[in-house]
């Protein structure tokens, strides 16, 4: 995948949280260097705190929310501490990866 | 005395002084207008009538004695000399300027009294207050008549008596009691030197305590004191009694302290009693104007004060203080007034500033409303540059005052009239500036307009002076014109204009727009901080300067150690790299947020649940962290339940459940032998339970200062103060300035050094640490925790400590990060700024110090406490226990914690609630107030008249009933904002707002427009005209009263106008009647990228109708109804309207969703999707006046003429239905029940209406499950039909959304009631509005959260019972028990406690109770389950 001519290796962070926590892990991002996020609200599944519907009619706070950020690797350390330490009283899921973009600077 | 004889013998020899037959009225009528409120005062003490009557007997007592004042002005005018009552042997008597400041000050009292009468309702210490009230009263009348020096001791020193003690009704809050002894060290001052300056005329006049002390002084010639002139020495202290009473430098800021009293006491001190100077240099004004030194020393004294007061007002973002210290220029400027001898100008200045401020004052709480308003208005260009604005206004107001004063000359000295033609040249440039600079009009009309108006309030102004002078010419006849002993005019005038030069300064500093006056404004705010707020603690401070600890002697016990010194403030070593570390603070933060609640601003009051974010824990554990770390009470007392019990709130049977239930493995004990009997483990937690002592949980430290010098340090509260402060000043200056990209860490961080007081605490070395304070916050916290020594294992703990002790900041500031639209005007404010804040203030006040480790006062221990737990179980028995005995029972009231015991009286209050709901809906009938019973069903086959659907509010749950029981009438409960998530921007709103609940983002817009037709553009044009010139009135008056130097002549001149006003509010309370407004039409948009295409139309439409059971059997007329409450003079009254509408009326939400599902194409669609609204069916919007029960129908132009006869009859039932319902409401209200349906537009009432209070439950079914059930207005009643929803999606969006709010509401009702200080708003009369943001109590402190007291008590009674939210669903139970499995947030809340749940699957069924572990139970019956021991 790095013999890719042209692309960066960038870390992908990816966070599944109630939506209720969905400001700090925002802040966390923003603050730690991210220049941006993806936000999928209403995202369902099942795990350990048993099976989480989807989006709620009327309700944007309390589903589960996916928040997405390329971050270059040396930011991604930090970022994760912070989602880290929220996680503690929280649930929650927190994925990093390696991503492959095109365009370096645009993150 | 003979002096005085001879006085009285000239009067009578101009035909003028003993009057024959003339005498007996005048005495009559002085003791009437002195004494009557004094007679009242005395008859309530000693009748001891209950509060609403006592007030009823002072307001009574100052009405007479306000119109016998006014017979004495008639009278007074009538004669030549002006004089009244002067009698032989009579000591009271009148001229026409203390007839006018005694008409002041006894109508002041009338509308006062009138007011505090509604406000003060059933407040136990009601009578006490209007005692003092009238003894403040009559204090004022006594200081103003002429006559008996007694009299005036009496007065002036029963005054200040009265005030003190009238500071003090709320003497359990410890600000209070700090007021009283500021308020009492600055008048005693002026106290003692009246008393020796009467002593000095006495003693030397020899004058006997009948005669005029005025009289006699002014006659004292050449007599010494010490070889002190006598006469001068008398003068001086005159003056410095006046400047005491009067808030004059050095005692300015006393006035400000008073903002601890009552609303109403404010109003009567600013009113009247502060003008105390005013009224003595006026008395004694044929002394004092002949004594330079005198004269000096009160005009030097009041520029200082008027100086300093503008600088400390300019300080000040709080509504209240801003009003003091303007009083305290005033009060500057009167005593300048009155030394350049323009004392008829003094006169007027007095009345008119007195009236304007009790107006202000009382009238304070209308300033959120009037900021929404101002905020929804779109700002209009203005016409002209602002070099073109700011020319014509100075250009018209030097021709219109120049024409003035050719015409209309003042008869005044020099330096009077140069003060005359300044300040009043001041006020009419800045109204004439706010009035070209809001653009009302167009250019050329605005400046006629603009002209006229200069025109007449130069002539008004200079008429009404001239006026003053004439009729007072008697009383002042001597004062010289052209030799006052302030010297040469010219000193005098240089003097006066540069007050005005400064002022004019000062003035464009603050209202000039850019970075540097912004700067400037920094410098000034930053320079009179510490005069604005000198409350954090002066006694500390003077102790740092001297060079002793600012600790007590109990902090320094304890062993000492030295807090390391640091060289840099960012210590990275310790934590890694830096980012890292930063990030780490950040996730902590996150987590220690959690312990405190999201603060709305009350432009929108959102209820939420105080402990929301401790929801996972479960109610026992949240309630537990909350017992800790916000030091708060989250359950009644034991002495409140055991008061309810007798009350019979709970049963026996009850406790009994309740005790089997929490205390499931203690009952299961074996019983115990004492004293022969049997007695079991449910016995005895029953007898703890209604005769233990109270356990008080141990008040551990929560931050690093509170482990080191105790949790009651003066120092943390001084940097509590520092930090609200800070922050409220930051939120009221940058918000809305377009400097939102700043935050408050960088701010702070430039002024944390220089703004307080705290900087006498801090060293050289700990301000240079300050200084170097990093740009992140999070360094800072890290820095500050390794300076004080916490590691990361304790740093969640510490940041809630900071947290919690600026809990209403913290959680306006969570607000701001967590749930502010993105386009928030409000300042950029985040937690981690004010941990930042308060950590560093800590951290550098502990640096290089040695301190102690407090020796915390133990409560008593555990131990201590189950021995006394043990006694009173024993003195309950009837029978002797053995030693042995004894400890048997100490070992089952050992495994009982004493805070669980609260928790089981919760738990019996809330199966008595329960009971009662279940028998009610099974009985289908509780009452005479009839009822549809089932008919009330949609489901039913007759045919209605009309489907009303309301919102779930339980406001709306009386209306409900009495309609079905009015008429053919079904209605049904549906969450306020009809199920469209909308903004909504109505005809001449600069923005769209929100109408939909906070839990969900507004996903379309909905637009207000003129309905077409000739008449209706007309209406519209007429509107936008009349917002234009009110929003330029506005201005004008917005321009003069903040203006440099322009207040001054502005107060004396409105308070004319403000007075009467503020009287025909008071005494004629009546519902007013807005405006009509055109006939528009609600729509929503789809014109725009967030319109919606016919399609999305018909979609909505439809989501609408299911959600809301609403798909077939359609009545000719379905009327969706919100609900508002008009409400005035009430900061909280976004609290009262609808919460599905984000705090707002829902009249909006109704006429949108009733257009679109009227819109032919969206009824199409709607067919196709199987949904068929007839043609004959149509749709109306109405409102629910939720204050006087009035539904009114909105958008009635829009109903077909073919339904306009069913309309009429239905507005015929509803208006039956609401009368019907305020019936019942009046029962619960204080007062009078016939206002109740106008308690809404009474400013004087803190409880407008009930608003949520005393809900219980949330019923979710058919109208038939409750139909004809009178449940009192405490159910939220959503309708839901399960047979029309197999998949259970209309039931989870219901139980997701309006019953999670509605947990909200409950939640926040129940904390507000069990600890009102600090979950609850406090006292309304203490109320002090910051910004448009929100209140703190009194004169500064911490943002209030929750709901007003007013809200929850009435008096020193509950009115809302604290019980957790009942759910009763009438829904297959298999379907409530998946959709709690499978959203978490259900699972958290009826996991936890916060909800019950009651269900039953078929009507016919018998109710089944859920516990929080899931197992659904039988009804709870009322059957004895134990046994009841009969005890001694």
């Amino acid at each position: 995948m790095n013999s890719l001519t042209g692309f960066t290796t960038m870390a992908r962070i990816e966070v599944v949280i109630d939506g209720e926590h969905v400001p700090a892990v925002r802040g966390l991002l923003l603050s730690a260097g991210a220049k941006g996020y993806t936000a999928i609200q209403g995202v369902s599944g099942f795990g350990h705190s048993g099976a989480h519907e989807g989006r709620l009619l009327y309700n944007d706070r309390n589903s589960l929310s996916m928040l997405i950020s390329v971050v270059p690797m040396e930011h991604a350390e930090s970022i994760v501490a912070g989602i880290r330490q929220l996680l503690d009283d929280h649930h929650g899921v927190v994925l990093v990866s390696e991503t492959l973009v095109s365009r370096a600077d645009y993150f | 005395m003979l002096l005085f004889a001879h006085e009285r013998t000239e009067r009578a020899d101009d035909g003028s002084g003993i009057r024959g037959g003339a005498e007996v009225i005048d005495i009559l009528l002085i003791v009437a207008a002195v004494f009557a409120p004094l007679f009242a005062v005395v008859t309530v003490i000693a009748v001891r009538p209950a509060g609403l009557a006592a007030g009823r007997l002072v307001t009574l007592g100052c009405a007479v004695a306000s119109l016998a004042t006014f017979a004495i002005i008639v009278v007074s005018a009538r004669r030549p000399d002006g004089l009244v009552g002067y009698s032989d042997g009579w000591p009271l008597h009148l001229d026409r300027a203390s007839s006018l400041l005694l008409a002041a000050v006894t109508t002041t009292g009338v509308v006062v009294g009138s007011f505090s009468r509604r406000s003060i309702d059933l407040d136990p210490r009601g009578r006490r207050f209007f005692a003092l009230l009238g003894a403040l009263v009559t204090g004022g009348s006594l200081v103003v008549v002429h006559g008996s020096w007694v009299a005036l001791l009496a007065g002036w020193i029963g005054s200040t008596w009265a005030l003190v003690a009238l500071l003090g009704h709320r003497s359990e809050l410890p600000a209070t009691k700090r007021a009283q002894r500021t308020i009492a060290r600055a008048l005693m001052v002026g106290d003692g030197a009246l008393v020796l300056a009467i002593a000095v005329v006495v003693a030397i006049g020899g004058a006997d305590p009948l005669t005029d002390v005025a009289t006699v002084a002014a006659s004292l010639g050449s007599s010494a004191v010490f070889r002190i002139p006598a006469a001068d020495l008398v003068a001086v202290l005159l003056v410095v009694a006046g400047a005491s009473r009067s808030a004059l430098v050095p005692w300015h800021r006393w006035l400000a302290a008073t903002l601890a009293a009552p609303t109403p006491v404010s109003a009567l001190v600013h009113a009247g009693f502060v003008s105390g100077a005013g009224l003595l240099l006026i008395r004694f004004h044929s002394l004092v104007l002949n004594s330079a030194v005198a004269v000096y020393a009160a005009f030097f004294l009041a520029v200082l004060t008027i100086l300093i007061a503008v600088g400390a007002g300019s300080a000040r973002v709080d509504v209240k203080g801003k009003l003091a210290w303007s009083t305290v220029a005033q009060m500057g400027f009167m005593v300048v007034q009155c030394s350049v001898g323009a004392l008829s100008s003094a006169v007027l200045h007095i009345i008119g500033h007195g009236l304007y401020k009790a107006s202000m004052f009382l009238g304070a709480g209308d300033v959120i409303s009037a900021g929404l308003r101002s905020t929804r208005r779109a700002t209009p260009l203005p016409v002209w540059s602002a070099a073109a604005r700011a020319t014509l206004a100075i250009a018209i107001a030097t021709l219109t005052l120049g024409l003035g004063l050719w015409v209309l000359p003042p008869h005044l000295s020099a330096a009077g009239v140069v003060l005359v033609a300044v300040f009043a040249w001041s006020t009419v440039v800045h109204g004439l500036w706010g009035w070209l600079s809001r653009g009302a009009l167009k250019s050329s009309l605005a400046l006629l307009v603009g002209l006229a108006g200069a025109l007449v309030a130069v002539f008004a102004y200079l008429g009404g002076l001239r006026f003053m002078e004439r009729f007072l010419a008697p009383s002042f006849g001597d004062v010289p014109l052209g030799d006052v002993a302030l010297g040469p005019g010219v000193a005098v005038t240089t003097l006066v204009v540069t007050i005005g030069a400064v002022a004019l300064v000062v003035g464009g500093v603050m209202f000039a727009p850019g970075s540097v006056a912004q700067r400037l404004r920094d410098k000034i705010s930053i320079l009179f901080a510490r005069t604005a707020h000198p409350s954090v603690s002066k006694v500390v401070a003077r102790r740092v300067v001297r060079g002793k600890s600012a600790l007590t002697g109990s902090e320094h016990a304890g062993s000492e150690h030295a807090v390391p010194e640091y060289a840099s403030p960012i210590a990275t070593e310790a934590h890694g790299r830096p980012d890292v570390s930063r990030s780490q603070i950040r996730g902590d933060i996150s987590r220690a947020t959690s312990i405190i609640a999201p603060t709305w601003p009350l432009t929108s009051f959102v209820a939420v649940n105080p402990l929301g974010g401790l929801e996972q824990l479960g109610f026992d554990g949240a309630t537990k962290v909350a017992r800790q770390h916000l030091r708060a009470r989250t359950h009644l007392t034991l002495d409140e339940y055991r008061a309810d019990h007798a009350q019979a709130l709970t049963t026996a049977d009850d406790l009994a459940w309740a005790i089997e239930t929490c205390f499931v493995d203690v009952c299961s004990t074996p019983d115990i032998i004492v004293g022969g009997v049997d007695v079991s483990a449910a016995d005895l937690i029953r007898l703890d339970l209604l005769h233990g002592p109270e356990g008080e949980e141990a008040q551990e430290p929560l931050t690093a200062l509170e482990r080191a010098h105790g949790t009651a340090s003066e120092l943390g509260k001084l940097i509590d103060a520092t930090v609200c402060h800070s922050v409220s000043q930051f939120m009221t200056n940058t918000s809305g300035s377009g400097a939102s990209d700043t935050s408050f860490h960088t701010q702070w961080r430039t002024d944390a050094t220089r703004v307080t007081n705290l900087r006498l605490h801090l060293g050289a070395q700990a301000l240079r640490w300050l200084d170097d304070l990093g740009e992140d916050p999070a360094d800072v916290i890290i820095a500050a925790l390794d300076v004080v020594g916490v590691n990361n294992r304790d740093r969640v703990s510490e940041m809630r400590g900071h947290l919690s002790r600026v809990q209403g900041w913290a959680g306006l500031a969570k607000w701001r990060t967590d749930w502010a639209h993105p386009n928030e005007s409000r300042a950029m404010l985040a937690p981690i700024d004010i941990v930042a804040a308060r950590c560093a203030l800590e951290a550098a006040c502990m640096l290089g110090r040695p301190t102690a480790s407090a020796v915390l006062t133990p409560g008593p221990g555990e131990d201590a406490l189950i021995e006394q737990r043990v006694e009173a179980i024993l003195a309950a028995l009837p029978m002797r226990a053995s030693a042995d005995e004894r400890l048997a029972i100490r070992h089952v009231v050992r495994l009982v914690d004493s805070q669980a015991r609260n928790g089981c009286w919760l738990s019996a209050q809330e199966r008595r609630v329960e009971r009662e709901l279940l028998s009610r809906l099974d009985s289908g009938d509780s009452g005479d107030s009839g009822g549809s019973g089932d008919s009330g069903a949609l489901t039913t086959a007759r045919a209605p008249a009309a489907q009303l659907a309301f919102c779930i509010d339980v406001r709306s749950e009386g209306l409900r009933r009495h309609l079905e029981a009015t008429g053919q009438y079904d209605t049904l409960g549906f969450a306020g904002f009809f199920g469209v998530a909308m903004s909504v921007q109505r005809l001449g709103w600069a923005h769209a707002e929100a109408r939909c609940p906070v839990l969900v983002t507004p996903s379309v817009k909905a637009s207000e427009k003129p309905s077409g037709t000739p008449d209706s553009l007309a209406d519209v044009k007429r509107m936008f005209a009349r917002d234009r010139v009110t929003s330029g009135a506005t201005a004008v008056h917005s321009a003069a009263k903040y203006g440099a130097g322009a207040p001054f002549a502005m107060t004396e001149a409105a308070g004319w106008f403000a007075g009467p006003v503020a009287a025909a509010r008071t005494l004629l309370p009546s519902r007013l009647t807005p405006r009509k407004r055109p006939a528009t039409t609600m729509l929503l948009d789809g014109s725009d990228h967030e319109g919606l295409d016919n399609e999305q139309r018909v979609f909505t439409a439809e989501a609408v109708l299911r959600t809301m059971g609403l798909t077939d059997g359609f009545a000719p007329l379905v009327v969706l109804c919100g609900h508002a409450s008009p409400t005035v003079n009430n900061p909280h009254a976004t609290s009262l309207d609808c919460g599905a509408c984000a705090g707002a009326s829902g009249g909006d939400s109704a006429r949108t969703v009733a257009s679109l599902i009227n819109d032919p194409r969206v009824r199409s669609g709607l067919r196709e999707r199987g949904i068929d609204v007839p043609d004959g069916t149509h749709v109306v919007a109405g409102l629910h006046d939720t204050g006087s029960d009035h539904v009114e129908i909105l958008d009635a132009h829009l109903i077909p003429i073919l339904h306009r006869e069913s309309i009429a009859a239905l507005v015929t039932d509803l208006e039956v239905a609401g009368r019907r319902q305020s019936a019942d409401r009046a029962l619960l209200l204080p007062g009078r029940a016939a206002s109740v349906r106008s308690r809404g537009a009474d400013w004087a009432q803190v409880r407008p209406e009930w608003g949520l209070a005393r809900n219980t439950s949330f019923i979710i079914g058919p109208r038939s499950t409750s139909a004809g059930a009178d449940l009192e207005g405490r159910a939220f009643l959503h309708t839901y039909d399960a047979g029309a929803d197999p998949d259970g999606r209309v039931l989870e969006t219901i139980m997701t959304a309006p019953l999670v709010v509605a947990h909200w509401i409950s939640a926040q009702y129940y904390f507000s009631t069990v600890d009102p200080d600090k979950f609850g708003a406090g006292d309304k009369l203490l109320h002090n509005i910051v910004g448009d943001t929100g209140v703190i109590q009194g004169e500064h402190g911490d943002l209030r959260v929750g709901l007003p007291f007013q809200s929850t008590h009435c008096g020193d009674r509950r009115h809302h019972q604290p019980v957790r939210l009942l759910a009763v669903i009438e829904a297959p139970l298999e379907r409530i028990e998946r959709i709690i499995w499978d959203n978490p947030i259900l699972k958290t809340l009826v996991g936890g406690s916060w909800i019950r749940i009651a269900g039953r699957s078929h009507p016919n069924e018998p109710w089944s109770i859920r516990s929080a572990k899931g197992t659904w139970s039988g009804e709870p019956k009322a059957t004895n389950t134990i046994p009841v021991l009969e005890t001694s």
